[in-house]
């Protein structure tokens, strides 16, 4: 239910009482990135293969953010990530008159050598401000948003190549 | 042996009205021990052989009425309710020794189950069980000597397992400590470990494995594999799409009846669609900069006639599609409009 009023405003949430949250979280993750994709191809089509590679990619993580929900503390941080990007682009919109805003970070040097928990933080996004317990049930979470979304672009790259 | 049987019998009749007081959880005082002491000088008469001065000396003085009194305020303490525990389980193996049926300590028994209930406001399902076997420890235990200390131990931590259910409730097991950092750090850990739990059942193939840092860098590697996943594949479609007739319909229905619940799916994909579809004729309108697209619904085209008039969708879609697409190629609108006719496919 919480799925549905925050990012859908589906008023009828499953038409067949059979089908889960899950499996309609599925199909707007799915109707979702390939809407992405398909405009992707259809907006810049003599772009490099790298470049519209990105933009996939930027719209696979959107994809499973949307699908999670505000939820959960990755995709909150996922979609604020993707924000502030557009923030920027907005900001300087031609690529001519680019000025270079270098980001210094100011680098405290941690002596020991990263222990796994640092690791984890580092890959699941939003991570690094949650404490371990919290970390955990984030971690599995985001590993069931990113298996979905893999097996959802291998079934559309088989479809596509097939 | 008159004597005992008088005791017996006596007991019978003066012990059930403490263990009335006992479930009415107000007992805990001096009034309970008082007379528990005033009983124990007849058993000290009765039976010298079994009751060694010993014993009753090391009741008497754990159990004192004036001397110290640190030892019944801390029955009634959180806090120190574990070594007092631990106080009556001596008292009880040596009382246990010699009697099958041993009031005084049946007695002590139901002094503890009744500090517990009195201790743990929770549900009384636990504290019931831990009554039923205490009643079954205490025949056991009559039988078999003081030796029975352990197993008496044993199914006491499992009685204090069935009662640490709400996470809130914690209580000490036996021979844990009780500070409360420690209990804290307890629940903080097997809270870890249940997450743990989880995870193993979704990362394929660590079900061999235990110990937290094997698991984790199982789990580590299982993401770092999905990342690496989603860019191949993200690279891949890059590559393939502009050759290939970009269909959305054909790949839909198909990639839906694969995954799960066809028909339902497809229903609700229809409606999502209905929505993605006026949110995504008027995104491509502002965002590109095209204005006039002939019937763009050539795009994605389900159930034209069905839009919904869901006018107060939140246009939160929108954005995120704003910023996936660089922005630089907004300087080309009429290339894309020439693409735009009203086709059926898109061709890229």
């Amino acid at each position: 239910m919480h799925f549905f009023k925050c990012s859908q405003g589906n008023p009828n949430p499953s038409p067949n009482p059979n089908s889960t949250n899950l499996n309609v979280s599925k199909t707007m993750q799915t109707s979702y990135f390939l809407r992405a994709v398909a405009l992707i191809n259809m907006a810049m089509p003599a772009s490099s293969t790298m470049q519209r590679g990105r933009s996939i990619r930027r719209a696979a993580y959107a994809s499973m953010a949307r699908a999670a929900g505000s939820r959960r503390v990755w995709s909150r941080a996922v979609l604020r990530r993707l924000q502030h990007r557009r923030e920027r682009l907005i900001r300087r919109p031609s690529g001519a008159g680019r000025r270079f805003v270098i980001r210094r970070r100011i680098r405290v040097s941690t002596p020991r050598e990263p222990t796994q928990a640092d690791v984890l933080r580092r890959l699941v996004p939003g991570g690094k401000a949650m404490d371990f317990c919290n970390l955990l049930e984030e971690t599995a979470n985001y590993i069931q948003c990113l298996s979905t979304q893999v097996s959802l672009m291998q079934t559309v790259a088989d479809s596509i190549s097939g | 042996m008159s004597i005992q049987r008088e005791v017996s019998s006596g007991n019978a009749a003066d012990w059930d009205p403490l263990l009335a007081m006992d479930h009415n959880m107000s007992f805990i005082g001096s009034v309970g021990f008082s007379s528990l002491l005033a009983g124990v000088p007849e058993f000290h008469g009765v039976d010298d052989s079994s009751f060694s001065s010993k014993s009753f000396s090391v009741m008497a003085s754990s159990l004192p009425l004036s001397e110290s009194p640190t030892e019944f305020p801390s029955v009634a303490d959180h806090g120190m309710d574990k070594d007092l525990k631990g106080k009556k389980r001596k008292v009880i193996s040596e009382f246990g020794a010699p009697h099958a049926r041993c009031s005084p300590m049946n007695k002590i028994q139901k002094l503890e189950v009744g500090q517990q209930k009195n201790v743990s406001s929770e549900s009384m399902k636990s504290p019931r069980e831990n009554d039923d076997k205490k009643s079954k420890n205490e025949l056991n235990a009559g039988c078999n000597g003081h030796k029975l200390t352990s197993k008496q131990s044993k199914d006491n931590s499992e009685n204090g397992d069935a009662k640490k259910e709400d996470y809130i409730h914690v209580r000490a097991k036996r021979g844990q400590a009780t500070n409360s950092h420690s209990l804290a750090e307890r629940v903080r850990r097997e809270k870890i470990s249940e997450r743990m739990r989880l995870l193993q059942d979704l990362v394929p193939g660590c079900n061999k494995l235990t110990g937290k840092a094997m698991m984790l860098d199982e789990i580590i590697n299982y993401v770092q594999s999905l990342q690496r996943q989603v860019e191949f594949l993200s690279m891949k479609l890059a590559a393939v799409n502009p050759e290939m007739n970009f269909d959305i319909e054909q790949i839909l229905p198909k990639d839906i009846l694969q995954s799960q619940d066809g028909n339902s799916a497809a229903l609700g994909f229809g409606q999502a669609m209905n929505i993605s579809h006026q949110q995504f004729h008027g995104l491509m309108q502002t965002d590109l900069g095209i204005c006039n697209m002939p019937s763009s619904g050539g795009m994605i085209r389900l159930n034209n006639h069905e839009i919904s008039p869901m006018a107060q969708i939140p246009s939160v879609w929108d954005h995120d599609i704003h910023n996936l697409v660089p922005m630089g190629f907004i300087t080309n609108p009429p290339i894309a409009s020439k693409e735009m006719n009203g086709s059926m496919k898109v061709e890229l």
